[in-house]
Formats: structure tokens, sequence, C-alpha cells
């Protein structure tokens, strides 16, 4: 059932004094709210009382508060975050009777003595995530009525709701197409600033965590999509291995890059969803059968590390993501990390990635031509809406030009013409190869020492919405940095570490295959040194 | 670089029904798409693999 809406916010004016004490990794509620409330006329003040995902469980878990206390909490957050005119817009559908009686569950659960990592966790789930209580509809027309029931994680947490992508259709970039639901037509906005987007594809539930409005939430990435919205809204966002998180339930998009990923307010609150979430299914024959190293451990600072926790780490900065066309603003921060990295005993230096320049384009191509064969399946005939017409196929063709947007329109057009006789060995095999040259330079950054590198997530801080409307590669620059691990396969992390115009600016860490506990115990400490 | 007919034919593979005036917009984005992607074609990447010519 759809909670109603209530009136307009009622969120508490930001108080500057009070807000500079606050951590931001708990959101925008730090003193950088402040300038941006100034600067913009708009407030970002969470409306939950900010519970990390580890406390929320521990409270459960001691019987200190109720999952369904929580559940009522989040829910309460949501529907306050989501009304009134200056509405965040970052989801497009709830389970609260779900939820509640989950959450029900959980207790009676906990009171009988089951310990469960993630107890009564509030988690959004992106739309392109099927679950068993929620409509699944990738913010299109198309699949505004189809229904798949999966419960991968669903064991340990109480779900809230569901986050919207950031524009209509599959995933992809940042998009400013409008969706369908109950929650209106505008696009989601970044909590730090409502001028600006979210980032996408999983825009609604970096938005989400950013906000507040609940401790964590899946996303999917495919290339970049967890990534440049984490950064973008000043979250932790996370693609681990291709293969380490089952894709059971996932619409597919690009199924050679498409991954689960996770999003959180810290390191250590994505690191425990993904802990629960990673490891072999046999529902999916690309989750790779290999053991889970304790994810959770990793992203815990260690007591005995002393001064130097990254001492022996050898970071590498490939310099081939520093270039001229980099945001001053966005590489004075990514300097200030690397610098940090330092104290805290790595040794920081510079590689080269010499393909990197190819791997958009060459992503641009592949993930096109996936897609179009992905979504040929949405026809009207097995998935989708119909739309009537005297023949078979010209029904198809009139229901898939009505249900799907116009950025998909755009890429499967572009895949279709990619893989077409005559073009397929120029573009689509070209691009296969680059993507083989571009995996080879991380293997052989990675076996000559380099533990992990340390790049820029995205080239600039979130721009304005509708900016690059009218030129789709524009739009695609966006994931430059975030493009090349993906075609690895390879885990990567964005962490927010500081600011540039009023923005929040995140770096990335990339690590080998398989090297997520490494990539976390990093990230974790290159966090609490760079937090303010 | 293509010719735009190329794209109206890609057009008509992908079994989307359009609007011609649609038809013209997508053609121009995908161009503009391409023109960027064709510098891949001055990579010219291997095979990854050795061929021998043997008797």
């Amino acid at each position: 059932m759809m909670p109603r809406r209530c009136g307009p916010m009622s969120l508490a004016p930001t108080r500057c004094s009070t807000a500079r004490k606050r951590s931001r990794r708990r959101g925008p509620t730090d003193s950088f709210s402040c300038r941006a409330s100034r600067r913009t006329g708009t407030t970002a003040r969470p409306v939950t009382d900010g519970r990390s995902v580890a406390r929320t469980a521990r409270d459960v878990g001691t019987g200190a508060v109720t999952a369904a206390d929580v559940v009522r909490s989040a829910m309460a957050a949501i529907v306050n975050g989501e009304s009134g005119p200056r509405r965040l817009n970052a989801f497009i559908s709830f389970a609260y009777e779900a939820a509640v009686d989950a959450a029900a569950a959980i207790d009676e659960r906990v009171a009988a003595g089951a310990v469960l990592p993630l107890a009564g966790v509030p988690v959004a789930v992106k739309d392109n995530i099927c679950t068993a209580d929620l409509p699944t509809t990738c913010g299109s027309r198309m699949l505004a009525r189809l229904h798949v029931a999966v419960r991968r994680h669903r064991s340990a947490p109480a779900a809230a709701g569901r986050s919207r992508h950031r524009g209509q259709d599959e995933p992809g970039r940042v998009r400013h197409g409008l969706v369908h639901g109950a929650l209106g037509v505008r696009p989601t906005c970044n909590p730090y600033d409502r001028s600006r987007v979210a980032g996408g594809s999983s825009g609604g539930s970096a938005a989400a965590v950013a906000a507040g409005m609940v401790p964590a939430a899946l996303g999917s990435d495919t290339g970049g999509s967890v990534r440049q919205p984490a950064a973008f809204c000043g979250v932790v966002g996370i693609r681990p291995t291709w293969g380490r998180v089952s894709r059971y339930g996932l619409v597919a998009h690009a199924s050679s890059l498409d991954q689960v990923g996770v999003l959180g307010r810290t390191v250590a609150d994505a690191a425990r969803v993904l802990h629960v979430i990673a490891g072999a299914d046999a529902r999916d024959m690309t989750a790779a059968a290999r053991a889970v190293p304790d994810l959770v451990a990793a992203a815990e600072p260690d007591p005995d590390a002393g001064a130097a926790p990254l001492a022996g780490l050898v970071v590498g900065v490939p310099a081939e993501y520093l270039d001229a066309g980099l945001h001053p603003g966005v590489r004075s921060v990514c300097d200030r990390a690397a610098h940090a990295l330092r104290a805290l005993g790595a040794t920081v230096r510079e590689v080269s990635l010499p393909h990197t320049r190819h791997a958009l384009p060459a992503y641009t191509v592949i993930a096109a031509a996936e897609a179009s064969a992905n979504l040929a399946r949405f026809d009207g005939v097995r998935f989708g809406a119909r739309v009537a017409a005297d023949t078979a196929p010209d029904a198809c063709a009139a229901s898939r030009g009505a249900g799907l947007g116009a950025e998909v329109r755009r890429r499967i057009v572009l895949g279709t013409f990619v893989l077409s006789g005559g073009w397929h060995a120029m573009y689509y095999d070209t691009a296969r190869r680059v993507r083989t040259l571009v995996a080879r330079d991380f293997h052989a950054v990675f076996a000559a020492g380099t533990d992990l590198l340390l790049t820029p997530t995205t080239p600039e801080p979130a721009f304005a919405v509708g900016e690059r409307t009218g030129d789709p590669y524009a739009m695609y620059r966006s994931d430059v940095f975030t493009v090349p691990a993906a075609l690895a396969g390879v885990p990567a992390l964005s962490l927010p570490a500081g600011t540039a115009d009023g923005l929040p600016v995140g770096v990335q860490l990339v690590a080998p295959r398989w090297a997520e506990a490494e990539l976390l115990a990093a990230a974790a400490c290159l966090e609490a040194a760079t937090a303010p | 670089m293509p010719h735009p007919a190329d794209f109206l034919t890609a057009v008509r593979l992908a079994n989307l029904q359009l609007e011609p005036d649609e038809v013209d917009r997508l053609a121009a984005g995908i161009a503009g798409i391409i023109a960027h992607v064709e510098a891949l074609r001055a990579t010219r990447p291997g095979r990854g693999a050795t061929v021998h010519r043997c008797r």
C-alpha cells in the first residue's frame, strides 16, 4: 500500500553551528550543507536520526529498539522527504505494510535468539532489482505492470522502499526524462542542491542515503551507475568484482558489465550490506563460487595499526586520469586524498593505464550492443505494455516505440547499428578488442606491485538538471573515470573526500579482482583521515 | 562515417515504430556518438592470437 503523502515538508531549519560539529558521513548536514543552503536557498537536512547500519542492527538485535519502530521511523522520514514542492523524488514506490510485516517477523526471530546481520535495517532497492513486494518498472512505462519475485537479501533486512532511477528506463547515465509513478514527474534532485542532478542511474538510491532516509541502498552499476551518483551525492558507493554478487532478479541491461552494488553513508555501512549479498547463487551461473572474506571486519579500524595503518600499501595514481579536462576542484580533492594516503603510511606513485582514453567509446559500443539484445524482450508480448495494431509485428513495433524512453530508443538503435552487417567488425569487434587492452592495463599495473589505484570518480561535481540533454555523449563523459574498471571487471569504490564549488566530490579506489576486503580496508582508513 | 540511411536501417531492425521527425533526431544523436567512437578504429587492436604459417 502506498502511504499517503503528507503536507509540505516540515524540515527544521538548518543550524550551521550545530551542523559543523557533525560528521559529514552522516549526510548533508555539515557546514558544507549550510553553505549550499545559503547559496541556493535549499536545505538538505536529514529526516532520520542518522543511525548507521551497524547501530541499527545492533540495537534491534539487542532489543533496544524494535524493527517495527525502525521501519516506522524510516517510512516517516521517506514520506517527509518526498512531500511538498521541494521533495527529492528519490522513491517511486513503497511497501509499507509488507515492511511492517517483515519487521514484525524480524522482531519475533530476534526474540527467539536469531542473530541477523542486518536486523531491522531499512534498505532502499533500485527500481531495476526485482523484489517480492514491489512492482519493478525500471522507471519505464513499458514495465509499469511487471511483477517478479526474488528474495536474495531479504533474509536479513526489513525492506523500506523502491528507489528511483534518475530517469526513465534502463540503467546508464544521468538522464533527464520523466518517470511515471505516484510521486510526480520531476527528476531526482541532488540533496545538496535541488537544481543539480543526483547522478545516475542509481541516483534515487544515492539521494535517499545522502538525505538520511535510509542508511543503505542497493543499486546497479553497468559503467558507473553506483559510483557516479555516490560521488555526486556525497555517499559511499561500491561496485564489487563482476561475479561477486548474484544478479538474479536484476533486469539485464548490458550483461557483461552489469553488477549489483551498494550505497551507504559510510564504508562500514556499505561493507555490512555487501557482505550479506555477496557469494554464489544457484540461480545465477555468473555468481562466482568463491569464498567471501569477512568484509565487515575489513572495514573496521585496526586498533593495533598505529599511526600508519596502510604501511606497505602501494597506491597508483594513473596519469591518464589527471588530464587537462579535470575540474580543478576535483583535482585538488584527489591531491589531498593522495596526501592523506601517504600520511597513513601508503606509498603513492604515478602509474599508466595507456588505453584509458579509448575506454569510453568502447564502453558506449559494447553497452549499447548488449542493451539492444537484452531489451529486445520488451515487445509487448511476453514483457511490457502492449499497444494494439492490425498485425503482430506492427503491435510489437508500436509497443516498443510507445513504451521505451528516448534514451533507451537511442541506445537500442545504436546497438542494433553497431551489430548490423558491415558495421559489426568496424565497431563492435574493435570495441571488444579495446576492452581487452583496457583490462590488460589494469592487470599489468596490479601485477607490477600496485595494490590499489586512486582516481577521481567523476571529472566534475554534479551538473545542473537539463544541462546536457542535447548532447548525449557529453552526458556519457561523466562516466569517463568509472567505465574502465567496469570494462575490466575489477572492484571499485567511490568515497566522498571533499567539496568543489560547494558540492561533494568523490575519489575512486580500484582494486584487483576479488580484493574487496583490501579495497574496503583502505577506503575505511582514507575515510577516517579525510573526515572533517 | 556511416550514411544516415544506415541508421534508418537500424531503426527498422530494432523493431521500433517512431515518428519521422524522431527518426531524424535519433539518427543525428547517434551520428554524434559514432563520431566519438570513430577514434576506436585508429587503435587497430590486435586479435590476441599469433598466426604461424606452416606447411
